[in-house]
């Protein structure tokens, strides 16, 4: 297969575009390279080219993908399933023609990303693609997803208490750099005990009862820090144990169904609301049963299963007693207002002396 | 002599200040336009503080500030107590009605709900996108029918037919106004319909779903409109309170914050001869081009922030020297 002249970039989405390059280079034997870095320019330029009344992560997205195209990108990798989240590839892709860019757009998991679905994928673009050969590229990618979740879940728990700032994240981005080149599900397994052990092993001052803020919403937003703010950076450094029970190792590799979901909500849904809204209540009710001190709750603006989601979480809320706070986050880049609710919501919780 | 606190809100508006003794009585107090200049406004509520304030029995030991400037103003005066104006207004109304289960408040550009529950905040929300449901609505619309604002409430409370106008957004309720008044309604009948607007607006939007219990406390500047507060009782169905001194209430709660504070510092309320500038700068190191704010006192570095990098988190904002 001729793949000469191609060059691969999946968005930004946290850290997670080393699992979707892995399985672009190890599947397809495309080349691929990391989106610049967000910043303001990559939402001024995704928001000019985007229709206004779009979700932001749309913006963002394609703010990423221009950005990789000027540097001469031309394979895009898109995430596709759910809500509206579904037509992006197709938008993006036009509006990039349009734009001038002789690009293609691939849809990596066009639904629940099961195996043998992704292997078919694949093999569409690349028929020389051996079963065998894909299975070593999609077990190493759910090893490292797995790992790098849980990695950064034991982070955002104890960064706010690191004895020496920067451990947390140095030993983390250790990680993400060397998981990019390993071999093998073997070698991935080896990688994440270690890196397992040695942040373990990170000094912390924890008290006995730190303030515990749980995070819920819509995935994008919830997971790529520069579409919110920043906002675990900043309970980490007002000294919040952290929980954010939404990452791609429980949503695509542990496949929740939609029913599952359902049932462990408690009865305040009773039918699919659509989207990651499902899981952002099941995750609510299971932090609130287990004693939380709050909730935030965040979606970028416009998005309509999390609208359906907030008037369910106002109810549980009241009935355990649990504050809830909602943010909504479009293309504005002033943080003083949001800044100003979330230092509001710790002195409430530090006001009930329950901590 | 005996130990004072003094609080200062400083507003998109408005600029307060209040002194409280240790029973957390107002001993003196001011309240200016903040006139886009939020240092100059502060320090004519200091003067006219000090002019007010019994120097020979009082000694001011702490000060705070709360409000959209209190971060510079904080770092301009060396405050001890630096709070956001949510806290700050719970603490404050806590303070003058301790049996407090509601708190509405709606300011010029801000509006918010404050729950209590035996004297402890339990939940709030604030505006986020709108600024439908707040005081520069009811202002810009008064221009527009050539009223005063302090007329507003006196013609509004004469009508007995209020005219129905959308709440849901500024645009739309104008177009609505406009097409009310072609219609041929009265002003009365309008200004009523605009006051009723405002308050759906805001249980709407602020207020959604959350259970509204007496007492209830409305302050911000609207609250001095007696047709808004007639219009909360009549969709409320319960007594609505508004305190003389409600736009005092964010400054009184940072200075009782003050007052809890262990350490004390000395402060002086004449900083009429200080200069104190500002200077934004872009940082131009990467495309995010920060805006970094430098204070400066005298000529000389005090603070500085806005720096979004990771020096950002640990020499900018959040290692600065003002205590939070």
């Amino acid at each position: 297969m001729e793949t000469g002249g191609k060059l691969a970039c999946s968005p930004i989405i946290g850290d997670y575009h080393i699992i979707t390059n892995m399985v672009i280079e190890r599947c397809l034997g495309y080349k691929t390279m990391r989106c610049p870095p967000m910043t303001k320019r990559t939402l001024e330029l995704g928001a000019r080219h985007s229709p206004d009344m779009i979700c932001t992560p749309f913006k963002l997205t394609l703010g990423n993908f221009i950005e990789a195209a000027e540097k001469g990108a031309n394979v895009f990798i898109m995430p596709g399933a759910g809500c509206r989240l579904g037509f992006y590839d197709i938008l993006q892709e036009q509006i990039l023609l349009d734009m001038g860019y002789n690009i293609e757009m691939v849809t990596l998991f066009d639904y629940i990303p099961g195996q043998s679905r992704l292997y078919k994928q694949m093999r569409e673009i690349n028929p020389a693609l051996g079963v065998e050969e894909f299975n070593e590229v999609f077990d190493t990618v759910v090893r490292i997803t797995v790992d790098m979740d849980s990695l950064a879940d034991f982070m955002r728990q104890n960064i706010a208490f690191e004895a020496q700032k920067g451990q947390f994240e140095k030993t983390y981005n250790a990680y993400i750099a060397q998981a990019q080149k390993v071999e093998n599900a073997q070698e991935a397994k080896a990688l994440g005990e270690k890196y397992t052990e040695l942040l373990h092993a990170i000094p912390t001052d924890k008290p006995v009862r730190p303030i515990r803020i749980g995070i819920i919403g819509e995935i994008y937003v919830v997971v790529e820090p520069f579409s919110n703010g920043h906002i675990e950076r900043w309970l980490a450094n007002n000294h919040v144990e952290i929980h954010r029970p939404f990452d791609l190792s429980r949503m695509a590799v542990a496949v929740f169904t939609v029913a599952e979901q359902i049932g462990r909500s408690g009865g305040y849904v009773n039918y699919n609301i659509g989207s990651t809204a499902n899981d952002a209540i099941a995750q609510a009710y299971g932090m609130m049963q287990n004693g939380i001190d709050g909730i935030i709750h965040i979606k970028p603006s416009a998005c309509s299963p999390e609208i359906t989601a907030m008037s369910i979480l106002q109810n549980m809320s009241r009935d355990f007693g649990v504050p809830v706070m909602y943010l909504t986050f479009d293309t504005e880049t002033s943080e003083a207002g949001f800044h100003t609710r979330l230092e509001a919501f710790l002195d409430m919780i530090l006001m009930k002396g329950l901590v | 002599m005996e130990k004072a606190y003094l609080g200062i809100d400083i507003g998109s508006i408005s600029t307060k200040g209040v002194v409280i003794n240790q029973e957390n009585e107002i001993i003196a107090d001011s309240y200016l336009w903040t006139s886009g200049h939020p240092i100059n406004a502060v320090k004519n509520v200091l003067a006219e503080i000090s002019r007010k304030l019994d120097t020979s029995r009082y000694k001011v030991v702490n000060a705070g500030t709360t409000g959209s400037a209190r971060k510079l103003i904080g770092v301009a005066l060396g405050a001890r107590v630096v709070k956001n104006e949510i806290t700050a207004h719970a603490v404050g109304t806590l303070a003058v009605v301790p049996g407090v289960r509601t708190i509405l408040e709606i300011g010029g550009q801000d509006s918010k709900i404050i729950l209590v529950n035996n004297g402890v905040v339990m939940d709030y929300a604030m505006n986020t996108l709108c600024a439908a449901g707040t005081g520069s609505f009811l202002s810009s619309q008064a221009k527009r029918l050539d009223l005063e604002l302090d007329d507003f409430a006196d013609l509004a409370l004469a009508s007995a037919n209020p005219a129905k106008i959308a709440a849901r957004c500024t645009v739309f309720a104008e177009s609505d106004l406009v097409h009310k008044a072609q219609m041929g309604y009265s002003k009365a009948d309008i200004v009523a319909g605009l006051c009723r607007a405002i308050v759906l607006n805001y249980l709407n939007n602020v207020g959604k779903g959350k259970q509204i219990k007496a007492p209830v406390v409305f302050q911000g500047g609207v609250s001095k409109n007696a047709a808004v507060v007639k219009e909360f009782e009549n969709e409320l169905q319960m007594p609505v309170y508004v305190d003389p001194n409600g736009h005092l209430m964010g400054a009184l709660g940072v200075a009782v914050l003050c007052k809890a504070e262990q350490e004390e510092s000395h402060f002086e309320l004449d900083i009429a001869d200080i200069n104190f500038e500002t200077k934004g700068i872009e940082c131009g190191n990467c495309p995010n081009n920060c805006e970094v704010i430098n204070v400066l006192r005298n000529g000389e570095l005090l603070d500085s922030w806005g720096n979004k990098c990771e020096q950002y988190y640990n020499s900018g904002m959040f290692a600065s020297s003002v205590p939070r």
